[in-house]
């Protein structure tokens, strides 16, 4: 498999498919294996959001660093608090949190409406039988769901998630009350929630942020 | 704060955009209500699958060199995190962390610097190395050379990448390829260079389990200029620099 291969999150060579959690479990055991394989399944999505919040300049480093994080703390991941993807989506904003915090706000800003503009202008992934109920046709159903947001709304969510800005750094930026700013992400975030919805809900797990 | 408040926040609460002292009102309340928390989970999984959706739109795509130096983390030091052996593991997953610095950025100089004092010797290049490896790779004046496969078609070598670091000023040479298949019994991989129209082979390159190899070897002089510089195996390119001619094809492994 390609490291850009868009299917990596859930293909693999023929075979049972080991799940996250235990390459995670084998990766904190310093399994190499383990930890390639979880390397192609996420790289992709780790260097795309590096690559738009940060620039193409920093997006390598960035995403390289994400990954030894990966590799040095795999043995403080607990999978009864919480998903793979979610403690790697955690390690990998936080740090992206790090590196926004030395950008300028206006910078930022405008990484989000670009990314905003991108989600909202690309051409909708279409739906995959052969991937139904897989994580990657969640994505592609999310996508899907961005895409039909109000632009006021997406703009409001993707500064707040990709380009890291507070409450008060969007409401300042777009000129708005910060009560508009969490009226809008609520909204936003019903949507797509319902957009996710037919499925059965993770289970619950503790709250780990 | 009111459930109906509470559930208006959640969402702005998963991505977290409220204030301290709205999150800790939420967290408050979350305890004593299953109906939130399990719009909660329903909204961290949202947001745990933003970049995803991102990806699936975004034109940007990953370059295969970019795993050289991420997967040498594992491939260098594969029982960096072996319970109950605590020295071993510390260095090692020093020396991890620093290979993984020493190939992926220029900008990480200081840590760097602090990585090395505190690695002891070890691995596949003792400490004396590391800093040789270290200064070639940190400088500014280093000229990289990128090596791709001699035939970009060959199935066995599609992802098969290299990079060759050289200064102006120093005699050092760090060669570093990533997945490239196991050679076959008895036969090797080695690099070759080419100077002044003479061409000699700088050293073998044993791969590990991932397709990982890196020598680091003298040149014969200082600000050494390869006109050319490739990997062989038995004699035959097949990772080659941007101005070497291609090979004659490229081998079964």
């Amino acid at each position: 498999m390609g490291v850009e291969d868009p299917s990596a999150f859930s293909a693999g060579p023929p075979g049972p498919v080991v799940d996250d959690e235990a390459l995670a479990a084998r990766v904190a055991g310093g399994d190499a294996d383990a930890f390639r394989a979880l390397y192609h399944r996420y790289v992709r999505r780790t260097y795309t959001w590096c690559a738009h919040v940060l620039g193409p300049g920093r997006a390598e480093d960035a995403c390289q660093e994400v990954f030894l994080l990966l590799w040095q703390h795999a043995g403080r991941f607990d999978p009864a608090r919480a998903s793979f993807a979610s403690w790697f989506t955690s390690i990998t904003r936080n740090h992206l949190g790090h590196e926004l915090r030395h950008l300028r706000v206006r910078r930022r800003r405008d990484a989000g409406f670009a990314i905003s503009e991108l989600l909202e202008t690309a051409a909708a992934p279409d739906p995959d039988p052969a991937e139904a109920a897989c994580r990657r046709e969640d994505a592609r159903a999310l996508a899907r769901a961005l895409r039909a947001l109000p632009e006021e709304q997406r703009r409001v969510l993707v500064l707040a998630y990709f380009a890291g800005l507070s409450q008060s750094q969007i409401a300042r930026s777009l000129r708005l009350p910060a009560g508009t700013v969490k009226k809008r992400v609520s909204l936003a975030m019903r949507k797509l929630r319902a957009a996710l919805g037919a499925r059965p809900a993770e289970p619950a797990r503790e709250a780990v942020r | 704060m009111e459930h109906a408040e509470v559930r208006e926040l959640l969402g702005a609460y998963a991505l977290g955009l409220l204030d301290h002292g709205e999150a800790r009102a939420v967290e408050q309340h979350l305890p004593a209500c299953a109906e939130c928390r399990a719009a909660l989970a329903r909204s961290r999984e949202v947001a745990d699958l933003l970049p995803d959706a991102l990806a699936e739109v975004s034109p940007v795509r990953v370059h295969p060199a970019l795993a050289q130096p991420v997967l040498a983390t594992a491939a260098l030091a594969p029982a960096a995190h072996q319970p109950r052996r605590l020295r071993p593991p510390l260095w090692r997953a020093t020396v991890a962390a620093l290979f993984v610095l020493l190939v992926a950025s220029t900008t990480w100089a200081i840590v760097l610097d602090r990585a090395l004092t505190v690695a002891r010797p070890g691995g596949s290049l003792d400490a004396a190395q590391q800093r040789r490896a270290l200064d070639l790779v940190d400088s500014a004046t280093t000229v990289r050379q990128a090596l791709r496969p001699a035939e970009p078609g060959a199935p066995a070598y599609r992802q098969a990448t290299g990079t060759l670091w050289t200064s102006p000023s120093g005699d050092d040479v760090l060669a570093v390829v990533n997945h490239l298949p196991p050679a076959p019994a008895g036969r090797h991989y080695e690099l070759t260079v080419t100077a002044d129209g003479r061409t000699t082979v700088a050293g073998r390159l044993e791969l590990d389990g991932s397709g990982f190899a890196m020598l680091l070897f003298k040149a014969d002089r200082r600000g050494p200029m390869y006109q050319s510089c490739m990997v062989t195996l038995d004699g035959v390119p097949v990772l080659v620099d941007a101005v070497s001619p291609a090979g004659a094809g490229s081998p079964t492994p």
